[in-house]
């Protein structure tokens, strides 16, 4: 059974602010992703691997119909790993979140990702 | 922990309304203390993580994104003052404002 769904569009150009300034765009993703995540970026395409997954992590706070700063969850919650396309990539859970699914009864997760020229859509379902 | 003066929330004030005049593409004259992020100004997480990192920059600040949220939980911000006012407790007690 459907529990939620959750989409979300992010333009590339509102990060380019971001990505020009190396102390904001370094503490940006200390702040939102883990250091395993950072790694899975591919080196030629870091602007665009941020922004996919910062949307993959917006469209998971909308799937439990809530965000960040109401919800108890955690931008580093949640940790995308990319297997080499942007498009191809693992979801795994703090140990937090983890407890939060099990409560909320969801037993399957599905996620999608697509880049477009200027924008990305990323889409996650959760299942109970 | 960064010292705090008379000028200093004008300060925060002044950097917020242009950081949402600019990023909202609104008339910095029609930005208020009373405007609702969302409602108003079309606000969302991006701005609000942007706006934190910017005042972490500005003050050399230590805290943590985690108890920025906490704290959320606990004190909903939905207005221009309610984030300055939550900025000007940020910049004044840094991550502990998760006690508050």
């Amino acid at each position: 059974m459907l529990y939620g769904c959750g989409i979300d569009i992010e333009e590339t150009d509102r990060f380019l602010k971001i990505f020009e300034d190396p102390l904001l765009y370094s503490a940006f993703v200390k702040d939102v992703f883990n250091e395993s995540e950072v790694l899975s970026f591919d080196r030629i395409n870091i602007p665009l691997y941020t922004t996919a997954a910062f949307s993959i992590k917006e469209a998971f706070f909308k799937s439990v119909g809530k965000s960040w700063t109401n919800s108890g969850l955690y931008w580093k919650d949640i940790c995308v790993i990319f297997r080499g396309d942007v498009d191809r990539f693992d979801l795994s859970y703090s140990n937090d979140l983890r407890k939060t699914l099990a409560d909320m009864g969801v037993t399957k997760i599905e996620a999608a990702v697509k880049a477009e020229s200027t924008y990305i859509v990323s889409t996650v379902v959760l299942f109970r | 922990m960064a010292a705090i003066n008379e000028s200093t929330r004008t300060e925060v004030k002044e950097t917020i309304i242009e950081f949402f005049a600019e990023e909202c593409e609104i008339d910095i004259n029609k930005i208020t203390e009373a405007s609702n992020v969302i409602r108003d100004l079309e606000g969302d997480s991006l701005m609000f993580l942007e706006l934190l990192e910017i005042f972490k920059k500005k003050y050399n600040l230590n805290i943590e994104l985690k108890t920025v949220g906490k704290y959320v939980v606990k004190h909903p911000v939905e207005t221009v003052g309610g984030i300055i006012d939550m900025t000007m407790l940020i910049i004044e007690h840094e991550n502990n404002i998760a006690n508050m």
